[in-house]
C-alpha cells in the first residue's frame, strides 16, 4: 500500500476516500482545539508553508488499524529568534519508567497507560506564526488570507515544549509534584491515595492504588486534553505489561519480533 | 557520479548504523545483558568491517534464542536496593582505556544498568574497578533520590557489590 506524500496525491489516491476521512478529522481536531485564525497576510512576516502526513497505521499483529493524517507545519523555516526562542522539552528517562514500576509492584499498584489526542495542539504559542492554509482546506472567498497560529502545531520547533509546559502546568494545579530527580515523574495524591505519574510527551503511564482513582483521574483530565487509555497494559506498544498475583513484568515484544 | 562499490559501502554502513540503533533502544529498555555488547559494537560504527557484521549476526541469533527475555518485579523479593560493579582493564588496546559497568536491582530485577568506556586510562586493576565504582555510586545515589520520591520508606545504605580486593580498601 502507498502512503500518499501529500493533499494532492491522496485525491488522486485509490484510497482516496479513507485518506480524505482521515484528513477530515484532522481538520476537526484544527478547528476544535481553535489552532488558528485566518488574517490578511502581515507585511514583511515569514509565511510558514505545511504539508498534510499520511500514515497507514498498524496495530501489535501488523494489521491495517486506521487511516491517519496529521497536518505538520514546515518548521525547518523557522528563524531562530523570530519564530522561535527556546526548544527543550524533557522526556522521560527508562531508570524512571523502570523505578516506578518497581515501586508500583512493591505497593501493589495498578498500572494504567493514556494517550493525549492531538496532545500538541493544546499547547500555546507565545511567538508570532504565520502558515499557509493547509491544501485542500482553503476557505472560500478568503483564499488570500493566512493562518495566525494560536496553539503549537505538529512540526513547529518548540511545540514539544509548549505542550510540556501545558501538561505541567495542568499536574500541578491537581496538586501533582514534580519529581526534582526526573522531570517527568510526578507524585501525589487523591483521595489520601498515592498516585505515581511519568510523562513521556503525550504518552502517560499512571499507577494508583484502586481502579476507582483512575476512573477520577480520567474524569479530572478530559476536559482539558482528549485522553484515550488502555485497561490492558500497552505501553507504547513496546512493553506488554503483564499482571499476575502482585507481579508485574516487562517483556519486549513487538519491537523485537519486527527486527 | 559515484563508482557501485563506494554507494554499497555507504550503504553497508547505514545498515550497521541503523542495527546498532535497534539494538542500543533494546539494550537500554529491557535487556541488560545486552548493554556491554551492543556499547562495543556501538564504537565500530564508523567503519565497519566484515569482522564487525559477525559480532552483529552473533548478537542478533543470541537475540533470537533469547526473545522471550524480560523484567519482572516481584513483590517482596529483596525490596532494598542493591548494586553490581565491575570493570575490565585494559579493554581498548588502542587507547588503554577500561570498560566498566554496573547494575542495580530491586524487587529481584534490574532497575538501571549501564556499560560505559572509562574517560581515563586507569594504570591498574584497582585504579579501574575503583573507577567503575564511582560510575556506578554516580548513579545509585540519582536512584535513591528518585525512589525517595516515589515514596520508598526507610531506605537503607545501598551495597554496592565489588570484586577488587584492592579497591575495595581504597574506599
Amino acid at each position: 500500500m502507498v502512503e500518499p506524500r501529500n493533499f494532492q496525491e491522496a485525491f488522486k489516491s485509490p484510497e482516496r476516500e479513507k485518506w480524505m476521512n482521515a484528513a477530515e478529522t484532522e481538520m476537526q481536531s484544527l478547528r476544535q482545539h481553535n489552532t488558528w485564525k485566518l488574517v490578511e497576510p502581515p507585511p514583511g512576516k515569514r509565511i510558514i508553508g505545511n504539508r498534510m502526513v499520511f500514515k497507514v497505521k498498524l496495530d501489535e499483529n501488523g494489521l491495517v488499524e486506521r487511516y491517519k493524517a496529521r497536518l505538520v507545519a514546515q518548521g525547518f523555516s523557522q528563524v531562530f529568534g523570530e519564530e522561535y526562542n527556546q526548544v527543550f522539552a524533557p522526556v522521560v528517562r527508562w531508570e524512571s519508567v523502570r523505578a516506578l514500576i518497581n515501586m508500583a509492584t512493591q505497593f501493589n499498584m495498578q498500572i494504567h497507560q493514556m494517550d493525549v489526542n492531538v496532545a500538541f495542539l493544546n499547547g500555546i504559542l507565545k511567538e508570532d506564526i504565520y502558515m499557509k492554509q493547509p491544501d485542500g482546506f482553503v476557505e472560500k472567498g478568503k483564499e488570500n488570507l493566512v493562518c495566525k497560529l494560536e496553539r503549537s502545531i505538529y512540526g513547529l520547533k518548540q511545540s514539544p515544549r509548549c505542550w510540556n509546559e501545558i501538561l505541567d502546568e495542568h499536574l500541578q494545579s491537581m496538586g501533582f509534584q514534580k519529581s526534582a530527580a526526573d522531570e517527568c515523574i510526578y507524585t501525589g495524591k487523591m483521595n489520601g491515595d498515592l498516585v505515581l505519574l511519568a510523562v513521556y510527551v503525550d504518552d502517560i503511564i499512571v499507577a494508583l492504588r484502586k481502579s476507582k482513582l483512575s476512573i477520577r483521574l480520567k474524569k479530572s483530565l478530559p476536559n482539558v486534553f482528549q485522553l484515550r487509555t488502555w485497561d490492558h497494559y500497552i505501553i507504547s506498544l513496546v512493553f506488554v505489561l503483564f499482571k499476575i498475583n502482585m507481579v508485574f513484568g516487562l517483556v519486549k515484544t513487538s519491537m523485537l519480533e519486527k527486527s | 557520479m559515484r563508482n557501485l562499490n563506494e554507494l554499497l559501502k555507504i550503504f553497508d554502513k547505514m545498515v550497521y548504523q541503523s542495527a546498532i540503533g535497534s539494538l542500543l533502544y533494546i539494550a537500554n529498555a529491557t535487556r541488560p545483558d545486552l548493554s556491554q555488547a551492543v556499547n562495543r559494537m556501538a564504537s565500530y560504527c564508523n567503519e565497519p568491517t566484515s569482522v564487525h557484521w559477525q559480532m552483529m549476526k552473533r548478537i542478533l541469533r543470541y537475540l533470537k534464542g533469547t526473545i522471550n527475555l524480560g523484567i519482572m518485579y516481584q513483590r517482596d523479593i529483596n525490596p532494598e536496593l542493591i548494586a553490581y560493579s565491575d570493570s575490565d582493564y585494559v579493554g581498548d588496546i588502542d587507547t588503554r582505556q577500561s570498560t566498566s559497568g554496573y547494575v542495580s536491582l530491586k524487587n529481584g530485577a534490574p532497575i538501571a544498568w549501564k556499560s560505559k568506556k572509562q574517560e581515563i586510562a586507569a594504570q591498574s586493576t584497582a585504579e579501574a574497578e575503583y573507577v567503575a565504582l564511582f560510575y556506578a555510586t554516580q548513579d545509585v545515589a540519582w536512584i535513591r533520590n528518585l525512589l525517595k520520591e516515589l515514596r520508598e520508606k526507610d531506605q537503607r545504605a545501598t551495597i554496592i557489590f565489588e570484586d577488587n580486593q584492592a579497591s575495595i580498601k581504597i574506599s
